[in-house]
């Protein structure tokens, strides 16, 4: 066993540590808390903070009543008259209008009717050269992938557009095509780093070194069979997903500057080139030039109608092509320029040229032209695009227009983009807009996402208080700045030199007469009338003039609430007050609000929220279901829900009965909640202190989407009350740094469009190519490697390549930063890990055994993609595989076997050499027994007869009766002697000997004496070895009862009974008068020698003495057994 | 007179044999063996009235002696004196022709 259990440990030795196993968790699914509106002993525990509920304790120390209405009277803290206002005439401002983006197409409009004087020309098919083509393979090593690190926002970026260069892993900043290839996966064709593929995670650069025919690279397509042609400065390359194919000059090209590929509907690959368009139609290839009717060799781009003509872009205008003939379009027939770059078909049906000169459309009448003098960004146009709203997209020299038909908006360096020379324009599946540029690096634009004010000193700002006044102008109150009114990219800037008692406002209001309120830090309140700023101080120091937020109500009365003397009531001529003192809960007054009812909400800092219906306060807490006490903003939902934002416990809607909190727990931003808005379509927005939080309602729930700064923010603090929507549906909000807006029209939901797909795969540490690894081939097997793909199928690994990472991606440019991943890797462990941002798994030290590797990815809102799964399988070593066990085991059984068999054998050994010694034993006893009876029993009759003899001739009678005396002391020893020789007899060690022995001795005995003896016998003595040591003690146990009874008991009836069970059951009975027992027992030789004997056999006696006395004797049989 | 031959290993016992049938008035000791073969012998000659003999004897048992002496025709009784007090042995004893049996 010993043997066995140090087998075993020498395997765990061998196997080693297996695995490492990542930790295991799944997201439970989000439920939306709602707690009752609790008056009746109030709740305990916060569910937020998880601590017990805080009362709202005043400044003197008393806890304030909550849940309850309390008839509070405010005091007369002023009148106007008393106060006394500063009315000052107020400043026209500072204005300056905002630099923006927009410009509306300004100047004359240029439309040339189109002039049908056109120029044809024949095509002539002689003049076609013909060439076979049989592209050259090349020896291709896949390249070790570069970890691409997250796009970045420049610093002034106004608009969501982030970018890739070469410090995130970018081979060059020259970025001249951009492909987004069905797989998702972006290819970015380089001025000297080749082409970059790019799948959110890692940069994969193909270079010559891979087998590009040049690392300059202008353009990079996909073919409807799936298969890259990248067109460079030298050549084509044409990858299949396996293999790099390369098209050179020396194949016949008349020139191998590659300028546009495309396909057409026949499948046909053409290519534009600085000598003429190539046709390559299966191996042949023709080529277009001058020669058979083209306008020009030099050939920019090529398109395809949807008659199928193909229309050809070069320095010399525009051919166009229908199998037959040629027909050029030049300035002369109203072309913007005979330079042509780039061409784009309108889904409206016009045709866009992009020229050095500027870019015109063409309806199939007139051509429109457009220019930089009219707000296109620049007329030195690369590219075009035209997105899903039929904007059409232009890539120039000086940046990206936007045109919708009536302006452009241009996107520069001024907006965010890393260069203003912006090559090829795409869009991805996610709408996102990307360019390559001269020297920038790519660009990526979010449309639909935050836009921030323009760069002008408010934009570093705080902005602290906002609204739109009924005439659409909006007014900001910012730290250091004074008051702002912004409209039609307008800024008024209001100081102290036009009236402001203070450079800031942190509350403003417009009240039913159009009058704006301010409410200042430390300096009371102002009403501003367009004219004139009418100042009020209040009597009571600096507390009472820190105007934190105003209300107007039903009534016409205004309400002010300050930081540190409460709540202000003003109805035109006096200030009521309600402090602490007078029972409100809280001197810190945050937010107030007046809902559709005419209530008035009040938020306070540390007093909770409290509701006066115009009679009475009542005060909510923590204790009635607040999910804090400290109360910062608030708002009213279009069903009438109050919604209360807080510090450090989230936001929650309260319908009147019930808490519904929205807390990070769910999936807010950030538990202090600074703003609320609802949206004309019935969203919330959250303003937090770590981004902003959507809430979609649905249901009695929500669904959460979080924005930080990753998504286009400028800064992720919001602050107290700063957000509105205006009328374009434009939400606003006040940052710490300036004025951001989120246009509703443009914004999208982000869709589910993650798509998951593995990308290499490292054994060892080492990223292999297994196509054209020759050493990899040497140690791992597999089947087959499906295009495109670095994983192999069927991957068979030896034992000691077992250390393996997973590298995946999930190609979605929505919220790249909020993808996350969880995988498993079945046959080691089946709980999903815990989702996490990292695009990798790693296990180390993994066992033979075939394995099932599963990874899925979760979009932003927090579906999940159906698992990808890999399978492989990692072969035993030597000492691992089944032979070698079986072997193993085998010589474990043997070992085992021959180890028993020794045991076995020892024992055997013992057992018969016992067996032998006690046959001698037994022999020693038989002829020692027989000797005696042979020789000394012989020899004592013989003495004991002469004794006799000799006795019996003596005449003297006391010398006869000394011969006497020896002759019975003869007799005795002779008696003695035999029940030794009987004792010794191996022969008699049996019970049935014992039994015959007893009745034969007791009759003996008794013989001599004048008693009657009366012997009962069992009918079947068991056939039971019992030694002779035994046998002597039962049978001299007998003997010392019957010599007890001849001596002691003067019976003349005596009945033996012997008796065979479990026990051997002697019962000597006599009619004696019997003994007194056991005092004899204890003190008499005979009984004492009675007791040992008894025990000696492991029997038990009893003595009964009642008219004669009865000895049982029982002795177990079953120790003979 | 009666002539006796006695058969016995054990010589205290042959001797007080032999005392006790001298001193017999009727009664002639013809001859007394310590073994079996021997006695087969001399009693073949001698033909006693009676042997007395033990059972347990050197080289032959006193059941064989009784045997070889019946079968060679010698007209004699044959009185068995021995230690064994087993009904076994006595009957045996008796079987093989002895007339009579004591026990030492």
């Amino acid at each position: 066993m010993k043997l066995h259990v140090c087998c075993c440990f020498i395997f765990f030795v061998a196997l080693g540590c297996q695995s490492e196993s990542p930790k295991q968790e799944q997201d439970a699914a989000v439920s939306f808390k709602k707690f009752p509106l609790n008056l009746n002993g109030g709740y305990r525990t916060n569910y937020v903070k998880g601590e017990p509920v805080k009362f709202i304790i005043n400044q003197s120390g008393d806890t304030v009543k909550t849940g309850v209405p309390l008839g509070i009277k405010g005091k007369i803290l002023a009148t106007v008259s008393s106060v006394k206002p500063a009315v000052l005439k107020a400043g026209v401002g500072h204005s300056e209008q905002l630099i923006t983006n927009t410009y509306l197409l300004r100047g004359q409009m240029i439309e040339k009717p189109f002039d049908p004087v056109l120029i044809e020309k024949p095509y002539d098919s002689s003049a076609t050269v013909q060439l076979d083509i049989h592209p050259r393979k090349v020896n291709f090593k896949q390249p070790d992938p570069v970890k691409a690190l997250p796009l970045r926002f420049k610093d002034n970026a106004r608009f969501n557009i982030q970018y890739l260069d070469v410090e995130q892993g970018l081979g060059s900043s020259y970025v001249y095509s951009i492909l987004q290839d069905s797989r998702g996966r972006l290819w970015f064709g380089t001025d000297g780093a080749g082409v970059n593929v790019y799948d959110g995670q890692y940069f994969i650069p193909y270079t010559e070194k891979q087998g590009l025919t040049n690392n300059v690279v202008s353009v990079v397509f996909e073919d409807s069979k799936g298969k890259i042609w990248m067109g460079t400065q030298h050549g084509i390359t044409i990858y299949d997903g396996k293999n790099f194919y390369q098209i050179t000059k020396e194949m016949g090209l008349l020139n191998d500057e590659i300028l546009d590929i495309m396909e057409d509907g026949k499948g046909n690959i053409w290519i534009a080139t600085l000598k003429g368009a190539y046709k390559l139609s299966g191996a042949k290839l023709s080529i277009y030039t001058v020669k058979n009717g083209l306008v020009s060799d030099n050939v920019r781009a090529i398109m395809e109608d949807e008659q199928g003509k193909l229309w050809f872009a070069t320095d010399r205008g525009i051919s166009v092509f229908d199998g037959q003939g040629f027909i050029e379009y030049h300035k002369t027939n109203g072309l913007v320029s005979d330079n042509i770059f780039c061409m784009l078909k309108a889904r409206n049906g016009d045709m866009w040229f992009g020229s050095t000169e500027g870019i015109c459309s063409f309806d199939g009448r007139k051509f429109r032209h457009y220019f930089k003098h009219q707000g296109l960004v620049s007329d030195y146009v690369w590219s075009f695009l035209e997105d899903e709203k039929a904007n059409i997209w232009i890539g120039s020299y000086g940046g990206v227009s936007r045109f919708d038909g009536k302006s452009f908006v241009n996107f520069t360096k001024e907006e965010g983009l890393s260069n203003n020379g912006v090559r090829q324009l795409i869009k991805d599946r996610n709408g996102n807009i990307w360019w390559g540029t001269d020297g920038g690096g790519v660009n990526m634009l979010r449309t639909g996402s935050f836009v921030h004010m323009a760069n002008h000193p408010l934009s570093q700002r705080k902005i602290r208080s906002m609204i739109q006044d009924r005439n659409g102008v909006f007014w900001f109150g910012s730290d250091g700045n004074g008051i702002s009114s912004l409209k039609d990219d307008k800024l008024t800037n209001y100081t102290l030199a036009d009236g402001l008692p203070i450079m800031g406002g942190r509350a403003l209001l417009e009240d039913r007469k159009g009058n704006l309120w301010i409410g200042y830090d430390g300096k009371g309140v102002s009403k501003y009338d367009g004219k004139y700023f009418t100042h009020y101080l209040l009597p009571g120091g600096m507390e009472m003039n820190i105007i934190r937020s105003i209300a107007e109500d039903n009534s016409g009365n205004l309400w002010f609430g300050t930081y540190g003397a409460g709540l202000l009531k003003f109805d035109g001529r006096q200030f009521l007050q309600f402090n602490e003192k007078d029972g409100f809960s809280s001197d810190r007054i945050i937010s107030l609000l007046i809902d559709s009812k005419g209530n008035l909400w009040i938020g306070s800092e540390g007093g909770g929220l409290s509701k006066y219906d115009g009679k009475k306060f009542t005060h909510f807490s923590e204790k009635e279901g607040l999910p804090s006490n400290k109360v910062f903003s608030l708002a009213e939902d279009s069903a009438g829900n109050i919604w209360i934002g807080t510090a450090g416990g989230g936001v929650c809607k309260f319908d009147g009965s019930h808490f519904t909190y929205l807390t990070e727990h769910e999936g807010l931003s950030n538990n202090n909640v600074w703003s609320i808005k609802e949206d004309h379509k019935g969203r919330y927005w959250f303003g937090t202190d770590n981004g902003l939080t959507l809430a979609l309602p649905r249901g009695d729930e929500f669904d959460l989407y979080r924005y930080g700064v990753e998504d286009g923010l400028k800064s992720a603090d919001f602050n107290l009350r700063t957000v509105w929507e205006d009328g374009e549906h434009r939400i606003w909000w006040g940052m710490g740094k300036g004025l951001s807006y989120l246009d509703l029209d443009e914004f999208n939901l982000p869709e589910d469009l993650l798509n998951l797909q593995f990308s290499f795969l490292t054994i060892n540490g080492r990223a292999y190519d297994f196509r054209s690894d020759i050493s990899a081939r040497e140690k791992i097997s597999f089947s087959d490697i499906p295009v495109f793909s670095r994983y192999p199928l069927g991957l068979t690994l030896p034992y000691n390549q077992n250390h393996l990472t997973f590298h995946f991606a999930a190609t979605d440019w929505q919220a790249p930063h909020q993808i996350r991943y969880s995988y498993r890797l079945k046959g080691l462990d089946d709980k999903w890990s815990t989702p996490s941002p990292n695009a990798l798994a790693e296990y180390r030290n993994l066992s033979y055994g075939n394995y099932v590797f599963e990874v899925k990815a979760m979009s932003r809102e927090g579906t999940w993609t159906t698992p990808q799964t890999y399978f492989f399988r990692i072969l035993p070593a030597w000492w691992q595989t089944w032979w070698f066990r079986a072997l193993e085991l085998l010589l474990l059984a043997t070992l085992i076997s021959l180890f028993s068999r020794y045991i076995y054998l020892n024992k055997l050994r013992k057992q018969r050499e016992a067996m032998e010694r006690q046959l001698a034993l037994q022999y020693e006893r038989q002829r020692i027994s027989s000797e005696m009876h042979d020789d000394i029993g012989a020899g004592l009759s013989g003495v004991k007869l002469m004794a006799e003899m000799a006795g019996a001739k003596i005449k003297d009678e006391e010398e006869r009766n000394e011969v006497l005396r020896i002759y019975q002391s003869l007799g005795a020893i002779s008696s003695r002697m035999k029940e030794v020789i009987w004792s010794l007899n191996v022969e008699n060690d049996d019970l049935p000997s014992l039994v015959s022995f007893i009745q034969k001795q007791a009759r003996q005995l008794m013989e001599a004496y004048p008693c009657e003896l009366t012997v009962v016998l069992p009918e079947r003595i068991p056939d039971i070895e019992i030694d002779g040591e035994s046998r002597r003690n039962i049978f001299l146990l007998v003997k010392e009862s019957l010599h007890n009874i001849i001596k002691h008991s003067r019976a003349d009836k005596v009945s033996l009974s012997i008796a065979c069970s479990n026990e051997l059951l002697i019962t000597i009975r006599d009619n004696g008068h019997g003994f007194e027992y056991p005092s004899k027992l204890q003190t008499g030789n005979g009984l004492r020698n009675m007791k040992r004997r008894i025990e000696a056999v492991h029997g038990r006696m009893q003595v009964i003495s009642d008219h004669g006395t009865t000895i049982k004797l029982g002795i177990p049989l079953k120790q003979y057994l | 007179m009666i002539s006796i031959s006695i058969v016995e290993d054990n010589e205290q016992f042959r001797k007080a044999l032999e005392t006790i049938i001298a001193s017999q008035q009727d009664m002639v000791l013809v001859d007394s063996y310590p073994d079996a073969e021997k006695a087969v012998e001399g009693i073949r000659m001698s033909a006693p009235d009676i042997v007395i003999t033990d059972l347990s004897l050197p080289g032959m048992q006193g059941f064989e002696l009784m045997f070889k002496l019946r079968t060679a025709s010698v007209n004699t009784q044959f009185l068995v004196c021995t230690i064994h007090d087993d009904d076994e042995a006595v009957f045996e004893a008796l079987k093989s022709g002895a007339s009579g049996y004591i026990v030492k």
